[in-house]
């Protein structure tokens, strides 16, 4: 490709630049190519001032295949010279590009502008086994008038206390599809209202349980979670209560539609739900009065999107600084990928922080244990 | 071998002042790195090959902030040492 020229050659077209004779030029490169020769030979590494370094290096056995028969075959340790131009030459045979720079690019993130809506989303979602993780973004057309749904609420608050004819409830439960494609806008204004026994949950410093999950968030204040009895275990006393909050949801939902014929004055129905045994923990708790913000309950989420041009791996690069760690974004989303190579352009995937899983992509233990989890997936699919 | 070692070496040999080898150091690097901006290589004999390559232009991502860059084409000079001195190197291995 490049043409090449020889020292002979070299050295008339330096004696043109210096105005030296040929002769002395050549002889010059002779012998400097002649010592440089000898100073790498006795395994020297050489450094020359305005021209580069010459650098013996060591490179280990490894493995090859012969092209031609496909035979295996190892490569031998050797030792190699690796030169580095100096800067002064290697800005002066870059000089037909000096003129350009690297030019950073419009990125195209996707943007986080749902965040505060899909970090309720999930939080609900998440305590919900089995439950497929939803697109955010459809669905406004049912409550645009937030204002009308909101003053209903209160209504509804009014009218009864935190409860639900258990009926209702028990068909809620049958429906969770249903619920999860219905409206999650609607979903959302709801939280406040509809969960105040998630609220009463919160405060009751005597008996102070905190969630596990929650310390991994230092900034934020800490939670106390109240458990009753504890035959139900924290698992199972999580999920009774995002289903009970599914639940009054659907009710309401219901409700306010005219899916159900309610009537709501009756006191009967109202005093059906305390019996339930979940609710009984909510019901100890009614008396205390505060209301926590409702984030406290919640984990940040960090969210990312797969594209055709981003991969877990370039998720994982770009959020823990190691591609290598992707498996475990992987498994924090197991239940709604497949193949981790056809994973569908769009999917939101849930970005864990990797001290969940207590590993530190800086440390090359946990970095090869990624890599074996990674090839665990893979081995899945074979 | 630093470079004062090697010049002082040199000029022994060549029976030179250190400065004139100096500046025929500098000389040569100079005319190696114009030929190799037009994309000439040089060959010395049992030493072995400067070749100028040509990098095209990509796109990096940056290790910090994660933003992505498109960085122009260059020029580098890449060596391959010759057979000979390979040998050299290995101790005849």
């Amino acid at each position: 490709m490049a043409s090449r020229i020889s020292v002979s050659n070299l050295a008339s077209l330096m004696a043109e630049a210096s105005g030296r004779s040929k002769k002395n030029c050549e002889d010059f490169l002779k012998e400097f190519f002649k010592l440089a020769g000898e100073v790498l030979a006795s395994g020297e590494n050489l450094r020359i001032k305005g021209f580069g370094n010459f650098k013996i290096s060591e490179v280990e056995t490894r493995s090859s295949v012969n092209v031609s028969t496909g035979e295996k075959y190892d490569i031998e340790a050797h030792n190699k010279i690796v030169f580095t131009p100096s800067k002064e030459l290697a800005a002066l045979i870059n000089s037909p590009f000096e003129a350009f720079e690297s030019i950073e690019m419009e990125d195209e993130m996707p943007d986080f502008v749902d965040e505060d809506d899909s970090v309720q989303e999930v939080a609900i979602e998440e305590n919900e086994p089995g439950n497929p993780i939803l697109e955010a973004g459809s669905d406004e057309e049912e409550f645009d008038d937030e204002l009308t749904y909101e003053a209903y609420a209160d209504e509804l608050e009014e009218n009864y206390n935190p409860s639900t004819p258990a009926p209702e409830k028990q068909e809620a439960v049958k429906l969770p599809d249903q619920t999860m494609t219905a409206p999650k806008e609607v979903k959302m204004q709801d939280m406040p209202e509809t969960t105040e026994s998630t609220e009463t949950i919160e405060s009751k410093p005597q008996n102070p349980v905190i969630m596990e999950k929650e310390k991994t968030i230092a900034s934020e204040p800490e939670v106390v979670y109240v458990q009753g009895p504890d035959r139900f275990g924290r698992g199972f006393f999580s999920g009774a209560m995002t289903s009970l909050a599914v639940c009054l949801i659907i009710f309401m939902l219901g409700c306010f539609f005219g899916w159900w014929p309610v009537n709501f004055g009756n006191p009967e129905e109202l005093e059906t739900q305390p019996e339930k045994p979940q609710i009984v923990v909510i019901e100890q708790q009614a008396n205390t009065d505060i209301e926590p913000p409702q984030e406290d309950i919640e984990e940040e989420k960090v969210y990312d999107h797969v594209s055709t041009t981003r991969y877990l791996t370039t998720i994982a690069r770009e959020h823990y600084g190691n591609f290598n760690f992707w498996p475990y974004i992987y498994i924090e989303n197991q239940k709604i990928l497949g193949h981790p190579d056809r994973i569908t352009p769009g999917t939101k995937v849930v970005v864990p922080p990797l001290s969940k899983y207590g590993v530190d992509p800086k440390n090359k233990k946990d970095e090869a244990e990624a890599k074996k989890k990674g090839l665990e997936i893979y081995s899945k699919y074979k | 071998m630093d470079n004062k070692t090697f010049i002082e070496e040199l000029s022994r040999r060549l029976d030179l002042s250190r400065e004139t080898v100096g500046t025929l150091i500098e000389n040569f690097s100079e005319t190696l790195g114009k030929r190799a901006s037009e994309m000439e290589g040089l060959a010395v004999p049992n030493f072995g090959v400067f070749e100028p390559r040509m990098r095209q232009e990509r796109i990096a991502l940056h290790p910090a902030s994660g933003k992505r860059l498109l960085v122009p084409p260059r020029i580098s000079l890449s060596f391959k040492c010759s057979p000979a001195l390979k040998l050299k190197i290995n101790n005849g291995k």
